[in-house]
């Protein structure tokens, strides 16, 4: 009989998940380079009270079994990496990956992070840099008297500088890719960092190795749809409505079998 | 005591049994490739028993773009490599391992037409109709996708997965099954369905309990007169 209640509270503690994942893909619909997240389930265990093919005489056996489930639970959240939107913004330090990968960061702890996020800035020594100030890595200065800077598809940097007619290059923005990027685990900051589901850090150029190519002048927006988030919302609201309203019915039931005696 | 209580006895207590597998397809309403089991109430030699069977009718497909989801679209399922055996699912929410096998969220490998895992490695992933999955637009494996000849033998195990309790020749790989990529196939559970099913039950158990609630005064009051004549 209890099984029933804790069986639609698992129900109704998977719905919470949910509507957290959702609040934060909501929360996050205008953050450059946000990947929408996922709340995934599993059916929990199995009581199997009697198992199909148990005999129900000496020549004859029950065709079907009773097994009870005893509810659900979250699994996972998943990162789904579809791409997001471009978004023309003309800043020379806007950089989108157009297909798979990351850019590399250099955390202040010394450690790699990294993000899809593509809004550099210069710091004071002329460093690219996020807008947290984490340095790119490899790291590219631009030189102060720059005038223009300009980023190729294959990540190769290069700025005109003053009184010269010719472009140098300073750098290469080098993509780092994943074996399982769903794998990676956020730290906010709009960072990741690897773990061992998602494997190690391979960094190629720009377009090679499955890397995807740069884009300048550009941001990818979040990849989050307010619509398909508001329909998962009502969804999640209904299944945990219709979960409390499993508990009521067996806290009556429970109630009725205590008025047996009286 | 007579037949009558235990017959009462034991049809309120198949219901109650029938609550704990209403309440748990409810729980799994939004659960991946769920399969509800839908209950009934039989009866035996001394009363009444419940039992339940699993209904694989399919889910709703719904679209969501994610390159390694996947969904059958008509009968079949897909084929995980456990430290159990071979066990079943129609959860097609995959992911890649850190060695890039595809797997299931809990890691089980989903074995190819060839019985072996499947490594994808890094580039494009697309899986297309008949399971087959290519890389890069080139061709690596298909996904294996398998029926079975009973489905009652079939026996939920938890963490969508389910077991197969028939003969070996009870399973038969599917030919050109219709694997939808960038789908996954909702829980089969409506919850209005699964209310009304709750609810009738709960009422039942209401009757049953009405009954047993007067065949137990009943029995007092005549225990009662039938002491009082000892005396």
């Amino acid at each position: 009989m209890l099984r029933a209640l804790y069986t639609a509270a698992t129900g109704m503690q998977a719905q919470q998940v949910n509507i957290d994942t959702i609040a934060n893909n909501i929360a996050n619909v205008n953050t450059t380079g946000f990947k929408q997240g996922r709340a995934e389930f599993q059916d929990l265990l199995y009581q199997n009270l009697r198992p199909a093919g148990t005999a129900s005489s000496a020549s004859t056996e029950y065709p079907v079994g009773l097994q009870l489930g005893l509810g659900t639970r979250a699994v996972a959240t998943d990162r789904m990496f579809r791409q997001g939107d471009f978004r023309q913004t003309g800043n020379a330090l806007d950089l989108v990956i157009e297909g798979k990968g990351f850019f590399q960061v250099r955390l202040p702890s010394g450690e790699l992070a990294y993000t899809r996020d593509g809004s550099f800035h210069l710091n004071a020594e002329g460093g690219v840099v996020t807008a947290e100030g984490n340095p790119l890595e490899p790291q590219i200065t631009i030189p102060a008297d720059a005038q223009e800077i300009v980023i190729g598809s294959d990540g190769t940097v290069s700025v005109t500088q003053s009184g010269q007619a010719n472009a140098q290059q300073v750098g290469t923005i080098q993509i780092a890719g994943f074996q399982n990027p769903a794998g990676l685990s956020a730290i906010g900051g709009n960072l990741l960092t690897p773990t061992a589901a998602s494997g190690t850090a391979t960094t190629a150029t720009p377009g090679e190795n499955g890397v995807g190519r740069l884009n300048q002048g550009f941001l990818e927006q979040s990849n989050v749809s307010v619509v398909e988030e508001m329909v998962n919302m009502i969804v999640a609201q209904r299944a945990y409505e219709v979960n409390s309203r499993a508990v009521r019915v067996a806290d009556d039931m429970l109630s009725q079998i205590n008025n047996l005696a009286r | 005591m007579g037949d009558s209580f235990i017959d009462t006895y034991s049809a309120l207590d198949a219901r109650l049994k029938l609550l704990d597998a209403y309440a748990n397809n409810l729980a799994n309403a939004n659960t991946t490739g769920f399969k509800r089991d839908f209950g009934h109430i039989f009866q035996n030699e001394i009363g009444f028993e419940a039992g339940t069977q699993i209904d694989i009718s399919p889910g709703d497909l719904s679209s969501t773009g994610n390159e390694l989801d996947a969904a059958i679209n008509g009968p079949g399922f897909f084929v995980l490599d456990t430290p159990e055996g071979p066990r079943y699912t129609r959860a097609g929410n995959f992911a890649l391992s850190s060695s890039g096998d595809l797997v299931t969220k809990d890691g089980m490998k989903v074995l190819s037409t060839s019985d072996s895992p499947i490594n994808i490695g890094e580039g494009k992933v697309e899986i297309h109709d008949g399971g087959v999955v290519t890389v890069n637009g080139n061709e690596v494996t298909s996904l294996k996708v398998v029926t079975f000849n009973d489905a009652t033998k079939l026996q939920k195990e938890g963490v969508s997965r389910f077991a197969w309790n028939g003969s070996p020749n009870g399973v038969q790989a599917v030919s050109d099954p219709s694997v939808r990529g960038g789908y996954l196939e909702r829980s089969n559970v409506s919850a209005i369905d699964e209310m009304v099913h709750l609810m009738t039950a709960y009422r039942e158990f209401e009757a049953c309990q009405r009954a047993l609630k007067t065949l137990m005064s009943d029995m007092n009051s005549k225990l009662v007169q039938e002491l009082g004549k000892l005396s």
